[in-house]
């Protein structure tokens, strides 16, 4: 049974509706998360190979309507700068969805970067702050801990350069291997 | 999308906004022509005046000593009135015999007709008198067929008389009396005043024509004039003339006689026929008493009668409308996963052929707007030309119409991708295949619109319409782009 709350909050959807006919253009932002958000912190991925001690994410986002298109960057400093060594710098998101406010995504693990069979992640993050924010577990599963990503870039100030993805090798890390720690190489088993 | 783009986009749709005030403006603005008006001179409405005569005769005195007297018919003063009364209304024009014989407007005048027939009625007395009898009649009777067919009856009535007398003269020869007593009552009927001179003829024939002139009191039918309804009407219609006054004076001998006016006019009803709207039997009292009879008769009808001042009018309908209006579309079936909509503004033509039949034509310029889910990659026009014909209903508050036509819509610049990685990087073939988006030129199909225009004052109306296509030709196998529902709303100018 459809409650009066219920009713209220489907009102904006049917003058939405009304006023879509009549008017231009839908009531929608279908462009909420377009832009770029980073980490506030080092974002560590459990058993993740070249990812052990963390990195700096920033995610480059396109969204249109339910459609969530960009990519994921691996970096060593809070303005995303540098990469992390011995990996890849960048993966594109697949199949991002936007949904009732969580965005869904996965991507490949940024090792290896060159061939190899890099494992599947996944990142499920919630808006927060009218699309300022978003928060929520990113790595093999989505019981994690919750990182905050807030916005650095709207959605008009992103670049050509922003939006590049080579998926390149960042080269070799120069004492204990790729990331920080040698040992995640091999799967982070130890 | 970029602030410049975002930029772009607003300025675009001010350009639009601007275009469609403008028009509208111009249209309002434009000189407004006068709506037609009467002619400042008086329309005046024709009514014809037949000849009177006097039918009050005397078969004793058919005959007299010496010369008959050539003229004397008391009926002609009795039209003589009638013409005078009528002519006291300004907006009534009197046609009489001696005009329409002299008629100078480019119809049959009487001078051919008149002397062949004169020709014939020669012929005939010279076969007559030949005693060609069979030649007499023949050239007699093509005389008055004739004469009956150039309303010499009216016109020329001496001649017709003397064509009936030969002719009557010329059966009796042959001893064809029913057709001689014929043809001496039709002499009557065309000259009543006719008088003979006593002892020219064989007493036979005086004996003829005088039982012609008996029966000719007893059985003429006065009411019929000219010989029918048909031939009246037909007279009329000759003159130029929409009613008829006649007035004769009818009796036999030893009656006081009576006083004879008939009224008749066309009906205004479709299919119009002569119809009699006015009518006096009145006694003959004096001459005087006899011109009042008639100068009431013909008042009377006067004030009742319709008039062209009176007279509703019609006002003539357009038979162009122009009209400029803000246009709405929208595809229903599209390759976006949402309704995205068009708006611009559309000029259109039509052309009343016909009651209830038009013709049209159309040209809109519409601009997509983004789709909420950005399926589409940039804004496009579309120009929309639509032509074919109408069905209306029209009446001085507008018309009502519905258009059937033609369809063609020329896409500029469509794209479109359900591709999120075409959207965010459009430019890069790794990311996106080509084969993801749709590019839909030209579209060709059919229409149906249904539309009203409503006069607001003067030629300028107002106009709403609601239309719908289906396109079936396109540059794209499938056509992606499909059924357009469109709405236009304006104002227009109606050209009479």
């Amino acid at each position: 049974m459809r409650t009066g709350s219920s009713m209220v909050r489907q009102a904006p959807g049917w003058i939405c509706l009304t006023a879509s006919l009549v008017l231009l253009a839908g009531c929608e932002n279908s462009h909420l998360l377009t832009g770029s958000f980073v980490s506030t912190e080092r974002v560590t991925f459990e058993n993740v190979p070249g990812l052990g001690t963390g990195a700096y994410v920033k995610l480059v986002l396109g969204q249109f309507g339910p459609d969530v298109a960009g990519i994921i960057r691996f970096c060593s400093d809070p303005d995303c700068a540098l990469s992390v060594k011995g990996i890849c710098d960048c993966r594109f998101l697949i199949d991002g969805r936007y949904e009732n406010g969580d965005l869904v995504f996965g991507f490949l693990a940024p090792y290896p970067c060159d061939g190899g069979d890099p494992e599947e992640l996944a990142g499920w993050l919630t808006s927060r702050n009218n699309g300022n924010s978003l928060e929520g577990p990113i790595g093999r599963t989505y019981d994690g801990r919750k990182w905050t990503f807030s916005r650095k870039q709207a959605a008009g100030d992103l670049t050509t350069e922003d939006k590049t993805c080579d998926q390149s090798f960042t080269g070799a890390v120069p004492d204990s291997g790729p990331g920080d720690d040698g040992a995640d190489l091999d799967g982070g088993n130890g | 999308m970029t602030r410049l783009q975002g930029a772009a986009i607003e300025a675009r749709t001010g350009l639009l906004i601007g275009l469609v005030v403008f028009l509208t403006c111009m249209t309002l603005s434009s000189d407004a022509a006068p709506v037609p008006t009467k002619p400042s001179e008086v329309v005046k409405r024709r009514v014809l005046v037949l000849p009177g005569h006097d039918y009050r005769l005397d078969p004793a005195n058919l005959f007299m000593d010496g010369d008959p007297p050539t003229s004397g018919d008391e009926g002609g003063a009795l039209s003589d009135v009638a013409a005078a009364t009528l002519r006291k209304e300004v907006e009534i024009s009197v046609a009489l015999r001696d005009g329409l014989s002299e008629r100078g407007d480019g119809g049959d005048r009487f001078d051919g007709p008149d002397l062949a027939v004169r020709g014939l009625l020669h012929l005939g007395q010279e076969r007559y008198r030949d005693i060609r009898i069979p030649e007499a009649i023949s050239a007699l009777e093509q005389g008055i067929a004739s004469a009956r067919k150039a309303w010499l009856d009216i016109l020329a009535p001496d001649v017709l008389s003397d064509l009936y007398l030969y002719q009557g003269l010329s059966y009796l020869e042959l001893n064809q009396v029913a057709l001689s007593h014929a043809a001496f009552k039709n002499m009557l009927t065309a000259s009543p005043r006719r008088k003979f001179r006593k002892g020219w003829f064989p007493p036979a024939t005086e004996a003829a024509l005088k039982a012609a002139a008996e029966d000719f009191i007893r059985t003429s039918p006065w009411e019929n004039l000219l010989g029918g309804v048909d031939r009246m009407e037909s007279f009329l219609k000759y003159a130029k003339a929409t009613a008829v006054v006649t007035a004769y004076l009818s009796g036999g001998p030893g009656e006081a006689g009576q006083v004879q006016v008939r009224i008749a006019e066309m009906s205004r009803q479709p299919g119009s026929h002569l119809v009699q709207v006015a009518r006096a039997d009145t006694s003959w009292v004096s001459p005087e008493a006899a011109v009042d009879v008639v100068s009431r008769t013909v008042s009377n009808w006067l004030s009742c009668t319709v008039l062209p001042s009176r007279e509703a009018v019609d006002r003539p309908h357009a038979r162009f409308f122009l009209d400029t209006a803000g246009a709405y579309s929208v595809y229903l079936k599209v390759p976006t996963r949402r309704i995205f909509s068009n708006a611009g503004f559309g000029i259109g033509l039509s052309w009343q052929i016909k009651d209830g039949l038009d013709v049209f034509g159309r040209v809109n310029l519409l601009n997509a707007f983004e789709d909420p889910y950005g399926d589409l990659f940039r804004q496009f026009w579309t120009v929309r030309t639509t032509a074919g014909v109408g069905y209306s209903v029209r009446g001085y508050w507008g018309r009502v119409f519905l258009h059937t036509g033609i369809v063609l819509d020329y896409l500029s610049g469509f794209e479109s991708t359900t591709n999120p990685n075409c959207k965010f990087w459009p430019d890069d073939p790794a990311r996106c295949p080509a084969s993801n988006v749709r590019r839909p030129r030209y579209l060709f199909g059919a229409t149906v619109a249904l539309g009203v225009n409503v006069t607001i004052f003067g030629p300028i109306f107002f106009t709403f319409q609601i239309g719908m296509g289906a396109f079936f030709v396109s540059n794209e196998s499938d056509t992606p782009v499909n059924f357009p529902l469109s709405l236009d709303l304006g104002l227009g100018y109606a050209f009479f």
